[in-house]
């Protein structure tokens, strides 16, 4: 599977890794350089400099043919919008967004272009369960 | 009307301002402490600090019941965050966006932003009026119907002078409702003589731009 | 200098009370009319001739307390009540259209986290309004801590 992920962060960076291990064609768009050391030295995929919504720079990852593509910058509007380019201008078939504010997720879940994943909800939840006992124990 | 203006730089400044003296009901909505102090010392109470790309910003902004959304922020991702979120979660029907990178403007447009100004776009308009590199000069370009208003000035040594226009072979899609000589305005028909420096206003699909643009530049 | 109109902004607060009492002082001397006026803030996501009837009838007792409080210093005034977006700007607004030649306002010895604070409304009257204005800051309460932090 060939995979673009917008943000090397911790999330990014992780995912990358994790899909790189399981041999797929990852390749990660990052605006800093330092947030690619991330990636440590074995990591076989591609890194590219630059914004996740510039189309240019999106074409040279290589998304034209990207079975998935999943943005997890560290801003929301950023992610939405990438997805947004990644689904409509390049028809990638499996596009993620992680967005914080739970209010822009539902709005976005809403309408059904994209997958969408707000930590703050899935957090929330999970602390909640584990605070009030019906957590799984573990 | 009550219009939301979100960024309160220059562009949102002046844009309140305008709107205000029109007497419509104005809020800007800007992140930066000291441009809300600077816009609410000038301008009065019309002003709010946040983030209006945060849904909690927007609904205490009011804008369920705005008219209007301006995003002229000077980031096209927040730019286009507000307008959608203006329309799907607060359902605003009118929605106008600033867009910073021209390159964005198609993906405005395929995401349903009803209104996008390029500010790039327009000096790049402006230069091409003043300076033109090509010979032809886009005044207005209808997208959805395919359709550009063009301008071209014909060369001293443009073989298309001295025909009339009806056998320069001017393609079908293509009219040419006006022809400016010495600064007054002709409404030119089949008979009319074109001259060197004549400036001649067509109407084309864009298609057919190539070939006017070969016809009558020859530069 | 002589002033001829003073404007008091009334919040409903104790406060309000030493700035009528001192504008009227000032009135008497001067020959001065005084105008007390109480706003009231409407949240965005309403007209701005949204009608709150709780917050209008509490106006007008303010409002009421404010003529109370300068008869009772032989005074008089005038009472205006105001909605706005923004209770700062209207009160600047409003000097300048009625003409005002002093603000006095009456603040309290507000420390919600130990510190004292200026509130935004008398903030902006300070930078904005182009007359004087007077601040009245009420009195430490006993019950209250000192502000400064010693040691």
């Amino acid at each position: 599977m060939k995979v673009i992920i917008v943000g090397c962060g911790r999330l990014g960076a992780h995912l990358a890794r994790r899909l790189d291990h399981e041999g797929h064609d990852v390749t990660v768009i990052d605006r800093t350089s330092e947030s690619f050391s991330r990636l440590g030295n074995d990591f076989q995929g591609k890194m590219v400099l630059g914004t996740g919504i510039d189309e240019d720079i999106l074409r040279r990852a290589g998304i034209e043919g990207a079975d998935a593509f999943i943005a997890v910058s560290n801003g929301d509007n950023t992610n939405a919008m990438a997805a947004e380019i990644a689904k409509l201008v390049f028809q990638v078939p499996r596009v993620v967004a992680r967005l914080y504010d739970p209010v822009r997720e539902d709005t976005y879940h809403t309408l059904g272009l994209m997958e969408t994943v707000c930590p703050t909800i899935m957090g929330s939840n999970k602390i909640h369960d584990l605070v009030s006992g019906n957590g799984k124990a573990r | 009307m009550y219009i939301i203006i979100a960024g309160g730089g220059k562009v949102g400044y002046y844009l309140a301002k305008t709107l205000l003296h029109d007497e419509h009901e104005v809020l800007i909505i800007e992140k930066d402490k000291r441009k809300c102090d600077i816009i609410s010392a000038e301008l009065g109470g019309i002003v709010m600090r946040g983030d209006a790309t945060d849904s909690i910003v927007m609904e205490e902004a009011g804008m369920s019941r705005a008219d209007l959304a301006i995003a002229v922020t000077g980031d096209d991702e927040d730019n286009l965050m507000i307008c959608q979120m203006a329309k799907k979660k607060f359902g605003i029907k009118r929605t106008i966006s600033r867009i910073n990178n021209p390159k964005n403007e198609h993906i405005f447009r395929l995401l349903g932003i009803d209104h996008t100004v390029s500010v790039t776009d327009l000096i790049l308009a402006q230069i091409e009026r003043e300076i033109p590199a090509h010979s032809l000069v886009h005044l207005l370009t209808l997208r959805e119907a395919g359709v550009s208003f063009v301008e071209a000035q014909v060369p001293e040594q443009s073989p298309v002078i001295g025909k009339p226009l009806r056998a320069l072979g001017v393609p079908g899609d293509c009219v040419i409702p006006l022809v400016i000589r010495n600064g007054k305005g002709i409404v030119p028909h089949g008979e009319t003589v074109l001259l060197g420096g004549d400036e001649v206003v067509a109407v084309t699909t864009i298609e057919d731009e190539s070939f006017l643009e070969r016809l009558l530049g020859a530069k | 200098m002589a002033f001829s109109r003073i404007l008091v902004p009334v919040g409903g607060i104790p406060a309000d009370e030493q700035a009528i009492r001192l504008a009227c002082q000032v009135a008497r001397q001067d020959k001065a009319k005084i105008t007390a006026i109480h706003v009231i803030e409407v949240q965005r996501n309403l007209p701005l001739n949204a009608e709150d009837a709780a917050q209008m009838e509490r106006g007008e007792s303010v409002l009421a307390r404010a003529e109370q409080i300068a008869k009772a210093a032989r005074g008089s005034l005038e009472t205006e009540l105001l909605q706005a977006r923004v209770a700062g700007s209207a009160l600047v607004d409003e000097a300048g259209e009625r003409g005002i030649d002093l603000i006095i306002m009456g603040i309290p010895d507000r420390k919600p986290l130990g510190d004292f604070y200026l509130g935004a409304t008398t903030l902006y009257v300070l930078k904005n309004a182009a007359c004087r204005v007077w601040l009245c800051r009420e009195g430490r309460r006993e019950d209250q801590p000192a502000a400064r932090k010693e040691k």
